[in-house]
């Protein structure tokens, strides 16, 4: 699965730290997000989408083979 | 493994203490330490082992024994427990993933463990893979959780 998380982030200004505390996580679990390494529940994707204003499926999108 | 398993953070250094005593205490074990002031009568069920060579078998008696290595037991427990079930400070989902994976990891070597000393150790030995196996499986899961924690922090 890819994502244009860290991307987002990057062009709403906003930093991982904020992110995080944003949507009550570990700035570890954002890091592991955006690098791939963790892919997140439907809830955590949810308010993602919300905190960033995008839908999910800006945020995250299957590959070939998922 | 849900949040809700999880107990509070504050857990995890009486967790720690506690296994760290019981590992120690179990190493006194070996040299046949047990203090006098812990003889005391406890219930004991089936009290008698052919193993041992005792005759006086009953389901159920009243008996002097030394408690000591029964303390040490459930320290190694009881602190393995609540070392692997506190709740980190930044718990999140992620945390919850990575103490899955661990557990399911402790479990699998925990079995290999066990396979490989029912095939090559024998007699008296054995029951001493048994005691250590009272606390290897929670030192296993602590210890990949703490590593696996650890190599996020890194990264």
């Amino acid at each position: 699965m890819k994502n244009r998380v860290k991307i987002i982030r990057v062009e709403k200004g906003i930093t991982q730290g904020d992110l995080a505390e944003k949507i009550s996580v570990s700035r570890q679990t954002i890091h592991a997000i955006e690098s791939g390494k963790y892919i997140p529940s439907t809830l955590l994707a949810l308010k993602l989408s919300k905190v960033l204003g995008k839908d999910v499926d800006e945020l995250f999108a299957l590959e070939k083979g998922d | 493994m849900e949040t809700k398993f999880l107990i509070s953070h504050k857990f995890r250094t009486i967790g720690a203490i506690l296994f760290i005593l019981g590992v120690l205490g179990t190493s006194l074990t070996f040299s046949d330490y047990e203090p006098e002031f812990l003889d005391v009568d406890v219930i004991m069920f089936f009290a008698d082992d052919e193993v041992f060579g005792q005759e006086d078998f009953s389901v159920i008696d009243i008996r002097e024994e030394n408690i000591f290595n029964e303390l040490i037991g459930i320290f190694v427990i009881l602190g393995g427990l609540l070392l692997v079930l506190s709740k980190r400070k930044n718990e999140d989902e992620m945390m919850i993933k990575l103490r899955l994976e661990s557990v399911l990891w402790a479990a699998k070597i925990n079995a290999v463990l066990l396979i490989i000393s029912l095939l090559f150790i024998y007699g008296l030995s054995f029951y001493f893979v048994m005691v250590f196996n009272l606390g290897i499986l929670y030192a296993l899961f602590a210890l990949r959780f703490e590593w696996a924690v650890s190599r996020l922090k890194r990264e």
